[in-house]
């Protein structure tokens, strides 16, 4: 099932995403009395009563066509918003690195269609997309050991983590992570498919294009510290709350900037595709490409590194 | 609200029992409810402080952004980004558990002023700062030895456990506070003794929050720590009790355990 947040008239309300259009549901979860930004962290409190009432209104109700109606990021506001500090072993030959996991700004989320604001400052002087697989908790969480990762995860969602970085591909303020937390700077979305129709989320393609150019293309099988690992460290660590979030990290070889009127698109397969735009009020201008500089990850960047320093 | 004779319930002038939505509501309609405020002191029933527990002020901050630069290190070197955000679930307020993470032993109590915000603020002028704040309360954070500059070990998580800091034990409103900050100081109290320590200035709280609202929108009850003098932090362990005094705001005493 894939939850959504939509505005259909002006109304933001949830809905059920189907083939064919949204399946409006605020009938169904009327007696919960949420507040749209809650709604779907409250339908995930409450799923174990909700699954067949949303099913039953996903077969019979009437679809709104999506062209009618506006996708809105599902969880607009969740209370903790964690990230994956690189995590994919990117062709590396090395031992794996220590998990590390930062806290982004739960206010910069917004959805989809929405635009990405470059900052006007100069320093950090590159903005760049991190396109990852997100998942959403079921909660209040405790201490999970990894092999009952699949009790407080309910599902999965697209997240750019947009980066703000300073000479290369260092983010901005070692150890701050504070240029990760712009205002926009977490695109989330299109919905959160439940986990039941994921069956491995360590073999999702992840794709993202920049105004047509992919970027990132890989598979999240190529994660250093897998799903059940993330989950185990993060509850470990902090309590979770429905509708909180997790990303997993990106593969860098596809890192690149992002440039005033662009669109970006991400993609994952089962979860669907998350669209933003790009606004740069200063009109700045960077290389347009994947990243290929001397700290490149990317493949092709490495070989040729390989190559010059021979 | 805290008045000499005791504590005053405002609950009746609110439209939620939500802890944090009521203080966000106090903040946003602060000027609306002022009178209202001031004749509920005249009318209703005083609390005696004995008689109730006190939470943490802040209980569920959207945000809580700390400095982690302590001074005077911060006031030497001021090139950004010199703050994080922290996982807002780990506050606890005065009289309470501060939980410290299993294993650790020995970590480091830092006391500090924490500005609440009054939003939304974004790129708020450094002399202009007041604005955006509401009003101010005490904050202990703990941290790992040698971490004041960066993480010990690699390791990101140095500041962000569950239950990692302690807020409260009041708001002192911008109305009400002078000098914010002046006057902070610690104890903290083992079997072997008590070990006090004062900070000697005050956070440049108008470069804290230009900084801050120019990278993000700052929002009604979001917590800003705005970091410790090294000269007040004081090393602690499992069963060390702590006291935080930040004058016009009160005591925020906490006992850390394992």
């Amino acid at each position: 099932m894939k939850l959504v947040l939509f505005d259909h008239d002006g109304q933001p309300q949830p809905g059920v995403l189907a083939d064919d259009g949204v399946v409006p549901v605020s009938e169904v979860v009327s007696e919960l009395g949420c507040a749209p930004h809650d709604c779907i962290p409250t339908i995930i409190d409450n799923f174990n009563e909700l699954r067949e009432p949303l099913l039953a209104a996903e077969a019979n109700a009437t679809r709104i066509p999506l062209d009618t109606v506006a996708l809105l990021a599902p969880l607009p506001r969740p209370r903790t918003i964690l990230c994956a500090i690189a995590n994919y072993w990117e062709h590396a030959q090395r031992e794996p690195r220590p998990l590390r996991m930062y806290v982004k700004n739960p206010d910069s989320v917004i959805g989809p269609e929405a635009t990405i604001e470059l900052p006007e400052t100069t320093d950090p002087w590159v903005f760049m997309h991190e396109a990852e697989l997100a998942l959403v908790f079921r909660g209040p969480t405790g201490p999970t050991p990894s092999d009952r990762w699949r009790d407080v995860v309910f599902g999965y969602t697209c997240l750019i983590d947009v980066s703000a970085r300073g000479h290369g591909r260092t983010s901005w303020g070692e150890f701050s992570w504070l240029g990760k937390s712009f205002d926009t700077f977490c695109p989330v979305g299109p919905c959160v498919v439940t986990a039941d129709e994921i069956p491995d989320p360590n073999d999702l393609h992840v794709r993202l294009w920049d105004d047509g150019q992919l970027r990132h293309d890989y598979n999240t099988n190529d994660m250093e510290h897998r799903v059940p690992e993330l989950v185990a460290w993060a509850t470990a660590r902090v309590s979770l709350r429905s509708g909180d979030i997790v990303a997993c990290g990106t593969n860098h070889e596809g890192l690149g900037p992002l440039q005033h009127g662009e669109r970006i698109v991400q993609t994952i397969e089962g979860i669907g595709s998350l669209q933003v735009t790009v606004r740069d009020d200063r009109r700045r201008r960077w290389g347009r490409g994947v990243y290929m500089g001397p700290d490149s990850t990317n493949r092709a960047a490495v070989e040729r590194q390989g190559e010059v320093s021979q | 609200m805290v008045t000499d004779a005791g504590i005053v319930d405002l609950a009746p002038l609110l439209d939620t029992d939500e802890p944090q939505a009521m203080l966000e509501q106090l903040i946003d309609d602060r000027d609306q409810l002022s009178d209202a405020i001031a004749s509920l002191c005249r009318t209703d029933p005083v609390h005696p402080l004995a008689s109730v527990a006190l939470g943490a002020s802040v209980p569920a901050p959207g945000k809580v952004l700390c400095v982690m630069r302590n001074r005077p290190a911060l006031d030497e070197s001021s090139s950004p980004p010199w703050a994080y955000l922290k996982y807002t679930g780990g506050g606890v307020g005065t009289e309470a558990g501060l939980q410290f993470p299993p294993g650790e032993r020995n970590l480091r109590l830092e006391p500090e002023l924490a500005v609440v915000i009054r939003g939304p603020a974004r790129d708020i002028p450094a002399d202009a700062w007041r604005d955006a704040v509401f009003g101010y309360t005490g904050f202990l954070d703990v941290v790992r030895p040698g971490s004041s500059l960066g993480p010990a070990e690699g390791d990101d998580w140095w500041k962000s456990w569950d239950t990692a800091f302690a807020v409260g034990p009041t708001i002192v409103t911008d109305l009400d506070a002078g000098e914010p900050g002046a006057g902070l100081s610690l104890d903290v109290t083992d079997a072997s003794g008590t070990v006090s320590a004062a900070d000697p200035g005050q956070p440049p709280l108008g470069e804290i929050i230009a900084f801050l609202s120019s990278v993000m929108t700052l929002r009604s009850g979001d917590l800003i720590a705005c970091g410790a003098h090294e000269a007040a932090v004081i090393a602690a362990a499992p069963g060390s009790r702590a006291q935080l005094r930040l004058p016009g705001c009160g005591s925020l005493q906490v006992e850390a355990t394992a």
